[in-house]
């Protein structure tokens, strides 16, 4: 127990206690009552006159440039208009004019009750954009209550679908800035990296409103004057990459890419079908952006980086220079092939089923005769042959901080088919891997790349943006008789009788040099070469073969490297023609 | 220094026991305190569950079970580590004061891992707890002793004075305030109270001028007279007052408050919360809320004044004192009464560590009066 006299105290004072609470609480009570019932006016009336908004300015968004210094992507003025439904006086007057006025579809209509239902009051429903001028003058004439016009920008794409999946876009997202329901973010590509250098800072009007709404005043001292952001200058010739974009859409899907070897600057990137970011504003964009999900040939992937092929025989440039650099081969040294090659208990073919004949290096490149590599790949062993394509740049990312998705591929070995498929690595996967198929996957890039430095006999590391600084890049160290030997065989395969003798560029005085691939993907069964194997016609379109070229020119002194890939196109000539089509404007406009 | 300590046999309480002797008119306007601010802040992010009712739901939870787990413990635990808990939380002071984070120009927070928290929220309950077992086993003519208030003096000082440097007025005025008032109902003498006021009186400019920031300086003289700087250190004061003066006697409605929806009314969700639930639900709305809160101040004072051993008795009305402080100096700051410093309302306002720290304390309540009727002595047994 707590003795008596201490708890008596206890009592006494903590009566002291309750009744000052009591005090200080009632002025809590007479205050609260002072501010909400004896001055509620004036406080209500100092909150209309007080209330404010704020208007954000839009920055104008950088651009992203071409090497040119023209713009690909740049921002527009346009003027928005927008209403806010609290403060009209009659919401279904108020929409049914501006819906005349502004021609609106029902749909339109529709669509804007529906984001009034569904929004808090004071938040601002979308109207229309790119309004007409004169409309919009006749609307402010009208000065309607609610009714707001917002002076914004709208992102023009030049290139328009011309490598969209690279230059990316933007739009609204719902992480965007408080209160401002036009602020747009990259959402994807260039756009989406370079956020921060194209965003610039948005500036502020702070508009004081009256009870209805009107705005009655604008603070000065909080005014803030947008800042414009920063371009973006990449390495990407608008002129050819209109050109690759337009020669490959005549396919139903694929991509190519275009290196200045010199400095590694990628003029052209594409990836075909594509989609126009240009038609991401109006009415219709959701139908056609669902349009676009539903499209197997997958227009939103940037199949440069994304898409996973087997060279085929454009790896044969590898192997033939693996073979050279390990001394196991001399150019002049011949195979004969009859059309078919048996080894161990399984017969090989030579896509010519009545064979080459006798064939040197030049010649097997020139008529990408199987026989040949299957051997020269048995020859040298898959070890040599993954060192030479590593070193080659397969199985690597390119400009990865920029374009951040991308598929490396698989380059395989021993270890890589006792890891993941379980089983020995046997002399057929060798085999095989000789004309690029089996378990080889690479992509367009690196393929570009592979052919960039062959060509050069340097490390070339491609690049999209510029820089002041030109790169340097170190040697591969390959013995040039080596390079040489290819590189011959690689003119010929655009000369009469070569696989893309058709393909040759059109620039008077200039050649290029490149290597056909067709690869499989479907495995060819025994009994279906035997009752005839199907015709590329009689498959279905995904399960037609691909045709891969790569390519460099001028052949006396290499400057350009081109790679392209046409999906389920059955064979090379598509990509060759296309690749071609592009060099032949390149070396055209540089005179 | 003799302390007249009593032995007890009591044995140790039952679950289900101390479940019969649990108050539920005690626990329940806390849940309904806790249910409004949950109702508020989900306007607060715009009638959204983002960013702070769903986050602040999982903070209720998780101080609903440190309240669980205080209130059903044993009472001889808090006894025994009272003076261990104090020098914890002391040390959390001394750690937030020099390696702290600053927020809103004050150094407040201690970066733990994923969350932050603000050890002055608990200092205050673990000044309650060590007050409590310091005086609660000393006998009439101690208490009357000057020399027997110097230590617990000295415990409040170190971290008063820390706690001002960081600077937190609110919480340094709040401590102050809380073992003041302590000292009064254990028996201090009333003399000491008026010779302390008076060398207050005396320190104020040198505080004024030594010891305080510029900006605290311009929050009183805004105080003293708004509309000096009606876009600065005022706007927010000003707004504040329109907000909720204009919410009249119904309010503007739930998620109508067009000045704290709309508008830039500052710290909408944490300090001024009391603003946004005024002008939402207008004078009723507040009213309710006091109410509320006027009767968990009375239920604390009758669990005191029921507890029949010193230290419950102590415990209970420190945290009382505590709780009216609180929101006193909260709900005078947003109506213009006194000036801005940085204390939230109890149990609404946006943010973990003040409300674990409270229902810490609701929880050491319903403990003492749990063990209402248990003797206990000094050593905890």
């Amino acid at each position: 127990m707590i003795d008596t006299e201490i708890s008596k105290q206890f009592d006494r004072r903590s009566a002291i206690f309750l009744t000052g609470g009591m005090f200080l609480t009632s002025f809590l009570v007479l205050r609260m009552l002072q501010m909400q019932v004896f001055n509620y006016k004036t406080y209500k009336k100092k909150s209309e006159n007080n209330s404010f908004r704020i208007q954000i300015n839009m920055a104008e968004r950088g651009k992203i440039l071409s090497s040119s210094g023209t713009a690909i992507s740049h921002d527009t003025p346009i003027y928005r208009i927008y209403l806010i439904p609290e403060e009209a006086e009659d919401l279904e007057s108020l929409v049914d004019t501006v819906a005349k006025d502004l021609k609106l579809s029902k749909k339109r209509v529709e669509k804007i009750w529906a984001r009034i239902k569904k929004q808090q009051k004071f938040q601002p429903v979308l109207i229309s954009e790119n309004t007409d001028w004169q409309i919009l003058a006749g609307l402010q004439a009208k000065n309607l209550p609610g009714l707001h016009v917002n002076s914004g920008y709208s992102r023009l794409y030049e290139l328009g679908p011309a490598g969209a999946q690279i230059f990316g876009y933007v739009g609204t997202t719902e992480k965007g800035m408080p209160n401002t329901p036009f602020y747009t973010t990259g959402i994807t590509g260039l756009e989406k990296t370079f956020e921060k250098t194209l965003a610039g800072t948005p500036g502020q009007t702070v508009m004081i409103t009256n009870a209805v709404g009107r705005i009655t005043g604008e603070d000065q001292n909080l005014f803030k004057n947008p800042i414009v952001g920063n371009d973006v200058k990449t390495t990407i010739n608008d002129t050819i990459q209109r050109k690759l974009y337009d020669s490959l859409s005549l396919h139903k899907s694929g991509c190519g890419v275009v290196m200045n070897i010199e400095n590694g600057d990628i003029l052209a990137m594409v990836s075909a079908p594509s989609f126009n970011p240009n038609e991401f504003m109006g009415d219709d964009s959701e139908e056609y952006i669902s349009q676009l999900r539903q499209d197997i040939a997958k227009p939103f992937m940037n199949k440069v980086f994304e898409g996973l092929y087997p060279p085929g025989s454009t790896f044969k440039i590898v192997v033939a220079l693996a073979a050279l650099e390990a001394g196991a081969v001399n150019p002049s040294e011949t195979t004969f092939c009859p059309g078919h090659w048996d080894y161990g208990d399984r017969r090989y073919h030579c896509w010519e089923a009545k064979g080459h004949g006798k064939m040197n290096l030049a010649g097997a490149l020139k008529n990408s005769c199987d026989i040949y590599f299957y051997q020269l790949a048995l020859r040298i062993g898959i070890d040599a042959i993954k060192n030479m394509a590593e070193k080659l740049g397969f199985g690597e990312k390119y400009i990865q901080e920029i374009i951040p998705k991308q598929m490396t591929g698989v380059i395989p070995d021993r270890r890589w088919k006792e890891n993941k498929i379980g089983s020995n690595w046997v002399h057929g996967d060798t085999i095989i891997s000789g004309i690029g198929q089996g378990f080889i996957l690479t992509n367009c890039m690196q393929l570009a790349v592979m052919m960039a430095r062959v060509a050069s006999n340097k490390r070339i590391i491609p690049r999209l943006l510029q820089t002041d600084k030109q790169p340097k890049f170190k040697s591969m160290g390959f013995m040039p008789q080596n390079i040489k030997s290819v590189l011959t065989g690689l003119e010929e395969v655009l000369k009469p009788g070569g696989t893309a003798a058709g393909s040759a560029i059109n620039v008077k005085g200039l050649k290029m040099g490149g290597k056909t691939g067709t690869s499989q993907v479907r495995s060819i069964s025994r009994a279906e070469r035997i009752s005839g194997v199907l015709t590329n016609e009689q498959l279905k379109w995904n399960m037609r073969n691909h045709g891969l070229f790569v390519g460099y020119a001028p052949t006396n002194k290499p400057k350009y490297v081109v790679c392209v890939i046409t999906e389920h196109s059955g064979s090379s000539g598509s990509a060759a023609r296309t690749a071609s089509a592009t060099m032949t404007e390149l070396l055209k406009n540089e005179g | 220094m003799t302390h007249q300590i009593r032995f007890s046999n009591a044995n140790m309480m039952s679950f289900s026991e101390k479940l019969k002797r649990f108050s539920w008119p005690l626990f329940i306007p806390m849940c309904l305190v806790l249910l409004l601010s949950e109702v508020v802040l989900y306007s607060a992010g715009g009638g959204s569950w983002q960013p702070f009712a769903l986050s602040q739901l999982l903070k209720i939870f998780l101080s609903l079970g440190v309240f669980a787990f205080v209130a059903f413990s044993n009472i001889k635990f808090w006894i025994k580590s009272a003076y261990f808990i104090y020098a914890i939380a002391l040390i959390l002071i001394i750690l937030v004061t020099f390696v702290g984070h600053t927020g809103m120009g004050a150094q407040r927070w201690l970066n733990i891992g994923f969350i932050n928290i603000q050890p002055s929220e608990f200092f205050k309950m673990a000044l309650v707890l060590v007050l409590a077992r310091y005086f609660a086993w000393m006998n009439s003519v101690d208490i009357s002793k000057f020399k027997n208030y110097l230590i617990p003096f000295l415990l409040m000082v170190i971290p008063f004075a820390l706690i001002v440097t960081q600077p937190d007025l609110g919480t340094a005025l709040s401590i102050a305030l809380i073992t003041g008032g302590m000292f009064f109902i254990v028996g201090a003498n009333k003399k000491w109270f008026l010779i302390g006021g008076i060398l207050l009186v005396l320190a104020a400019p040198v505080i004024w001028y030594g010891g305080m920031h510029q900006y605290q300086r311009d929050r009183i003289i805004t105080f003293l007279n708004p509309d000096s700087d009606a876009r600065g250190t005022g706007y927010q004061i000003n707004q504040a007052k329109i907000a909720f003066g204009s919410g009249g006697i119904l309010g503007k409605g739930y998620l109508n408050g067009s000045q704290s929806q709309q508008s830039f009314l500052p710290e909408k969700q944490t300090d001024f919360i009391f603003t946004m639930m005024g002008e939402e639900f207008g004078f009723i709305g507040a009213i309710i809320l006091l109410s509320l809160y006027s009767a968990i101040i009375i239920l604390l004072f009758w669990t005191a004044k029921t507890c029949k051993n010193r230290f419950g008795q102590l415990v209970c009305f420190g945290f009382m004192l505590n709780f009216f402080i609180y929101y006193f100096i909260n709900i005078s700051m947003v109506l213009g009464l006194v000036p801005t410093v940085g204390v939230p309302l109890p149990l609404m306002s946006f943010g973990g560590s003040s409300l674990i720290s409270l229902l810490f304390g609701f929880g050491i309540s319903q403990n003492a009066h749990i063990h209402k009727d248990q003797q206990l002595s000094a050593k905890g047994s």
